[in-house]
């Protein structure tokens, strides 16, 4: 597959929380951007397609619509 | 754009002897042309996949960075296709929220369908295939995990000879659920 690279400046919020969430996670960071991309893109082609998503607590059973602007 | 992803053997049960094959990920006409003129006449009614429009899932999945799909050739016919989703989350309490590779559809050749008076042409396109899914989610970072829904008739084969775990029923799709862990990746290997 073609590759082209880019430079990512973050600030030292954003890497800590792509340190965090690539070690939680268990993946590399380029890994977990990859990833944060496609669910980016997945919400959004389904919210656009006039799908809702909806995050539920699980104790309330309360429904809360994932809002993509 | 298609691209070589790695060279492989299927077993032909009519000779005995295994031929090379190729993997490749995205589809192109070629896949198009042989699903359209190959496949589509060699389905019997009841197949339980006929239905599915590989033309038209590939050129969505092209746009799109969760869907990739993958098309195995030997001796210049598509043999095999498959459609996964990479946006897709573990259920299986051991790994549940996890990364995996959901393999939304599968599919062999008609003619390398077993039936009960004959033997299908070749032999592990679907296990090649499964492999192309856990080498696909080790290369993302997922580990090897891999989730799928089976058909009533695949059920016995990705839970004994593939050793994927057994889910159990989900009413949403009326299929049972299969998952692969990490360390069941590690044996489909090493097996």
């Amino acid at each position: 597959m073609d590759r082209r690279q880019m430079t990512l400046m973050l600030s030292d919020k954003e890497m800590n929380l792509l340190d965090n969430l690539a070690s939680h996670r268990n993946m590399s960071k380029t890994a977990l951007v990859r990833q944060a991309l496609r669910l980016y893109q997945s919400v959004t082609e389904r919210i656009e397609n006039g799908e809702k998503v909806f995050v539920e607590d699980p104790g309330t059973k309360a429904k809360t619509e994932l809002m993509v602007l | 754009m298609k691209e070589h992803v790695r060279q492989v053997e299927l077993l032909n049960r009519a000779s005995g002897e295994f031929e090379p094959a190729d993997v490749f990920q995205e589809l192109d006409d070629k896949n198009f042309d042989d699903f359209d003129q190959l496949w589509k006449p060699g389905f019997s009614s009841p197949a339980p996949d006929s239905h599915w429009d590989w033309v038209a899932k590939a050129r969505h999945a092209v746009s799109s960075m969760a869907l990739e799909t993958f098309a195995l050739e030997c001796a210049e016919h598509t043999q095999g296709l498959m459609l996964v989703n990479l946006a897709s989350f573990a259920k299986l309490d051991s790994q549940r929220g996890r990364d995996l590779v959901y393999v939304e559809l599968l599919a062999t050749a008609p003619w390398n369908r077993s039936t009960p008076s004959q033997a299908g042409k070749y032999k592990g396109v679907g296990r090649v295939l499964i492999a192309t899914a856990i080498h696909l989610s080790i290369e993302q970072g997922f580990g090897g995990r891999i989730g799928l829904h089976s058909l009533p008739t695949s059920q016995s084969w990705y839970r004994v000879t593939l050793g994927l775990t057994d889910c159990g029923y989900d009413v949403a799709k009326d299929m049972h659920y299969f998952e692969m862990t990490d360390q069941q990746a590690q044996v489909f290997f090493a097996t």
